[in-house]
C-alpha cells in the first residue's frame, strides 16, 4: 500500500478508531482489525522513509520507530491493551503526525 | 514514570473514610480489620498501587503485582482513555442500570457516571480489599462512593448479596437495558475471581433467557390452566395448612424421576408411613408401574404431557401439590386432594387478602426443587433425595426413556463430580438444579439433605447414603399422611368462601373493565395520530399523559398478573425496538406511542380470551353448586 501526503490524515485516523477497540477491550474485534492497522503503520513508515531517501534533510529518528514496534508487539505478547494502543496513539502515531507536518 | 506520592495521602484517607463510615460502616469496619493485618498479608503477596503520572490532569494506576506491572489505566492520557472506553456505552434507555466489576481509580465510573439519567442506577463490585484499602489512601473517590446512584459491594464478603441483588436486576425485562461492564485490567489483577463473578453473571443472563422464552411459549397455557383451577379452589387445601402437622423427626423422600429411580424403586415400598414420599410428576410413571406406595404427586409445569399422570388411574385420588398454572388435562383428571403450592400468581395475592398466608420459598426451576421445597416448608427435617441423578445415566436423561433429549434440544454436555468420585455427564439446566440443591442446603443448615440416588452427580453438602442406610438411620417414626389428610377439612369448610368467590367473579368483571380501557387508551392514540401534524407538543404529551393514567389503573385491577403474562410477549418485542431514547423528542413520543398501540391491542385481545374462558369455568362452577 503505497501513500500519497494527502492519504496522510485519514490514515492515522483510521488507525486511531483501531486502537478505540483495544481501548474498549473489544480485543477480538480489534485483533481482527489489527492486521489492517499494522499495514496501514508500515505504509506511513515507508512513505516517511521515502520522503528522508529523497530528502536527507528530512530528519527522521528510525532507532525510536523501531523501538515504538518493538514495545507494541512486547504489550501485545503480555497482552497488555492497553499499553498497545498507548504507544500505537500517542507514541507512533503522535511522532507520525510530527513527521507529516514537517514533511 | 512512576510518581512519588507527595500528596495529602491523610486528607484524602479522611474524605474517603467519612463517606464510607457514613453510607456504608459495616464494609468500612471490614476494611479496618482488615488494614490492621495488612502488612502481614503484603510480605506474603506483594500487591503495590502505585500512581503514575500521566499526560493529564489525571494519575494512571499501576499495580505491582508477582514481579509485574499491572496497568488499570492509560499511562498517557487516562481521562481520555475513559472517555474512548465508557463510548461503546453510549445509553439512553428509558431505565438503564449499570452493573461495573472494579472501580480502579475511579475514572471509568465517573465518566460512566455521567451519562445516567434519574432513574438509573450504579452498582460497583470490587473484588476484594487488596485494591481498595490502597485506593482510598492515594486517590479522593469520595465523589464516587457517596454519589446517590452509586451501590459500592465487595465481592469477597458480599457474594450472596450480590447474587440476590443482580438475579433481580437481570431479569428477561431488562436484559436490554442493563450495562454489564468491566473494569479494564481486572482481569488480571485476580482472574479467578473476575471469572467466577463473570460465570456468576452470565449464569444470570442465560437463566433470564430462559425465563424469557418460557414465558412467551407457556403464556396461553399458564392463563388457560390458571381459569380453569378457578373450579378446584373451593374444596381444596393451600401448603401452609401442612406446616408442623408431621412428627418432628419424620423425613421426606423426594422422588425424581432420574434413571436411577429404576435401580431403587422397589427400595421405596417399605418407605410409606415410615417418610412423607412425595413424587415429582414424571416419577409417577415408574412409582404405578411397580405399584410401589407413595403420598403425594407434586406438579407445576404448566405443558407437562397429561399421560405422565393421566395413563394411571391409581394416581387419579394421591394428594396433589399444585399451582393454579398447573397442566389442565392433569387437573381435571386428578379427582383427589389439592393442595396449593407458594408462587401461583394470583392465587397467593387473593388468598393473603382473606388473611391466609403462603409461606416464603425459593424457587429452582424443576418440579424436584419445588418438591424438596415443600419437605422443608411442611417441616421435615430431613429430606431425602432419589431419582435426583441430575446426569446421563449412559443415554438415559429420565428413568425409562431412552433418548437423546438433551443433545436434541441443544443442551451442552459438560462433565461434573459424579457421587463415586468419577466424572458424570450432565447439561447445563441439571447443572442449574444441582446449584439449586447445593445453596439450598448452604442455606438451610438445620436440615439433612441425604442423596439416596445411589448415582449420579455429587450434590455437594449432601449425605451420600444407600437408601436403605438412610431408611434405617432417619425412618425411625411412623405416620400416616392419608389418615391426617382425611381428617383436614377443607380450607374454606373451616373459612368462609364467599370472599374468595366475589374475587374469583370479580376476575371477571376486572377484566372486562380492562378491556374496556385499553379501547379508551386505544382512542387517545389515534387522536395523537391525528393531531401529530398540526399540535403542540404539550397537547400530545397530554394524550400519552391520558395512556400512561390508564397504565396506572390496569396495574390496580385483580388479575391484571394474567393479562401481563398474555401481552408478555408482544410488549417484550415492542420494547426491544423502542426501548431507548432517540435524543430527538417528536421521534421518541412516536417510539412510546408505536409500543403503547402493541400493548394495548394486546391488552384487549388477551382480556377477550380470559373473558370467554371464565365464562366455560363458571358454568361448571354454578353447576356445582
Amino acid at each position: 500500500m503505497s501513500l500519497e501526503r494527502e492519504d496522510i490524515p485519514e490514515v492515522i485516523q483510521s488507525i486511531r478508531e483501531g486502537t478505540d477497540l483495544f481501548y474498549q477491550r473489544r480485543i477480538h474485534e480489534a485483533m481482527m482489525q489489527y492486521d489492517m492497522m499494522l499495514s496501514k503503520m508500515l505504509s506511513l513508515v515507508d512513505f516517511f522513509f521515502e520522503k528522508h531517501k529523497e530528502n536527507p534533510d528530512f530528519q527522521l529518528n528510525e532507532e525510536k520507530i523501531q523501538q515504538n514496534f518493538n514495545e507494541i508487539l512486547s504489550a501485545m505478547e503480555q497482552k497488555d491493551y492497553t499499553l498497545m494502543a498507548d504507544i500505537i496513539s500517542y507514541e507512533f502515531l503522535d511522532y507520525m503526525e510530527e513527521l507529516y507536518r514537517t514533511a | 514514570m512512576i510518581k512519588k506520592v507527595k500528596r495529602e495521602e491523610m486528607k484524602v484517607l479522611a474524605s474517603n473514610q467519612k463517606v464510607l463510615t457514613e453510607k456504608y460502616p459495616h464494609i468500612w469496619s471490614a476494611l479496618q480489620t482488615y488494614m490492621k493485618n495488612k502488612d502481614e498479608q503484603l510480605e506474603t503477596e506483594p500487591f503495590k498501587v502505585e500512581l503514575v503520572q500521566s499526560r493529564e490532569d489525571a494519575d494512571a494506576l499501576s499495580v505491582y503485582k508477582e514481579n509485574a506491572y499491572i496497568r488499570l489505566n492509560s499511562q498517557y492520557y487516562p481521562m481520555r482513555e475513559a472517555k474512548q472506553w465508557a463510548a461503546q456505552y453510549e445509553y439512553h434507555h428509558i431505565s438503564a442500570h449499570v452493573v461495573m466489576y472494579g472501580m480502579g481509580n475511579g475514572i471509568f465510573a465517573r465518566e460512566l457516571l455521567k451519562n445516567l439519567e434519574a432513574d438509573n442506577s450504579f452498582i460497583i463490585i470490587e473484588p476484594d480489599f487488596r485494591l481498595f484499602s490502597q485506593i482510598i489512601g492515594l486517590i479522593d473517590i469520595s465523589d464516587i462512593i457517596q454519589h446517590e446512584k452509586v451501590t459500592l459491594f465487595f465481592y469477597h464478603i458480599q457474594q450472596e448479596e450480590i447474587k440476590k441483588i443482580l438475579s433481580s436486576m437481570i431479569t428477561w425485562g431488562s436484559i436490554s437495558t442493563l450495562i454489564r461492564c468491566n473494569h479494564p485490567g481486572y482481569d488480571k489483577l485476580d482472574l479467578e475471581k473476575y471469572e467466577e463473578y463473570n460465570t456468576m453473571v452470565d449464569r444470570l443472563y442465560e437463566k433470564a433467557q430462559v425465563s424469557q422464552n418460557t414465558y412467551a411459549l407457556f403464556a396461553d397455557s399458564v392463563i388457560y390452566n390458571v381459569i380453569n383451577s378457578l373450579q378446584y379452589i373451593k374444596n381444596s387445601n393451600y401448603i401452609t395448612e401442612l406446616i408442623g402437622q408431621f412428627p418432628e423427626d419424620y423425613p421426606a423422600v423426594v422422588v425424581s424421576a432420574g434413571p436411577s429411580l429404576r435401580k431403587n424403586v422397589e427400595k421405596l415400598r417399605k418407605m410409606k408411613d415410615r417418610a412423607f414420599v412425595l413424587v415429582v410428576d414424571t416419577a409417577v410413571k415408574v412409582m404405578e408401574e411397580s405399584g410401589v406406595p407413595y403420598d403425594a404427586i407434586v406438579l407445576i409445569d404448566p405443558t407437562k404431557p397429561a399421560d405422565f399422570i393421566t395413563a394411571y388411574p391409581g394416581a387419579k385420588e394421591k394428594p396433589l401439590f399444585c399451582l393454579t398454572e398447573s397442566q389442565t388435562d392433569i387437573m381435571d383428571f386428578h379427582q383427589g386432594r389439592k393442595i396449593w403450592l407458594p408462587n401461583a400468581k394470583w392465587l397467593e395475592k387473593t388468598y393473603a387478602q382473606y388473611g391466609l398466608k403462603f409461606p416464603t420459598h425459593v424457587l429452582g426451576g424443576s418440579v424436584a426443587t419445588m418438591a424438596t421445597e415443600v419437605a422443608r416448608i411442611v417441616g421435615c427435617k430431613t429430606i431425602i433425595l432419589v431419582g435426583q441423578d441430575l446426569a446421563y445415566l449412559g443415554e438415559q436423561t429420565h428413568a425409562g426413556r431412552e433418548d437423546a433429549m438433551g443433545e436434541e434440544r441443544g443442551y451442552e454436555s459438560q462433565w461434573i463430580d459424579g457421587i463415586d468420585g468419577k466424572q458424570v455427564r450432565s447439561r447445563w439446566d441439571w447443572i442449574h438444579y444441582l446449584q439449586w440443591f447445593e445453596e439450598f442446603i448452604s442455606k438451610n443448615t438445620e436440615l439433612n439433605v441425604v442423596d439416596a440416588t445411589e448415582g449420579g452427580a455429587l450434590i455437594h453438602g449432601s449425605k451420600v447414603m444407600t437408601l436403605e442406610e438412610a431408611a434405617d438411620e432417619y425412618c425411625k417414626e411412623t405416620f400416616s399422611f392419608d389418615d391426617f389428610l382425611n381428617q383436614l377439612p377443607y380450607t374454606f369448610e373451616r373459612n368462609d368462601f364467599g370472599g374468595i368467590k366475589e374475587e374469583i367473579y370479580k376476575l371477571k368483571t376486572d377484566t372486562e373493565q380492562t378491556e374496556k380501557m385499553a379501547e379508551c387508551a386505544l382512542e387517545y392514540l389515534q387522536e395523537f395520530y391525528r393531531l401529530e401534524k398540526d399540535s403542540s407538543p404539550e397537547i400530545l404529551n397530554g394524550l400519552l399523559a391520558k395512556c400512561f393514567h390508564i397504565n396506572t389503573k390496569f396495574a390496580r385491577v385483580s388479575g391484571y398478573e394474567l393479562i401481563e403474562i398474555g401481552t408478555s410477549g408482544a410488549v417484550e418485542e415492542a420494547l426491544a425496538d423502542v426501548n431507548h431514547l432517540s435524543g430527538d423528542e417528536a421521534q421518541d413520543r412516536r417510539d412510546t406511542v408505536k409500543m403503547l398501540e402493541v400493548y394495548y391491542k394486546s391488552v384487549i385481545d388477551v382480556s377477550l380470551r380470559i373473558i370467554k374462558e371464565m365464562d366455560k369455568v363458571f358454568v361448571k362452577m354454578e353447576q356445582e353448586d
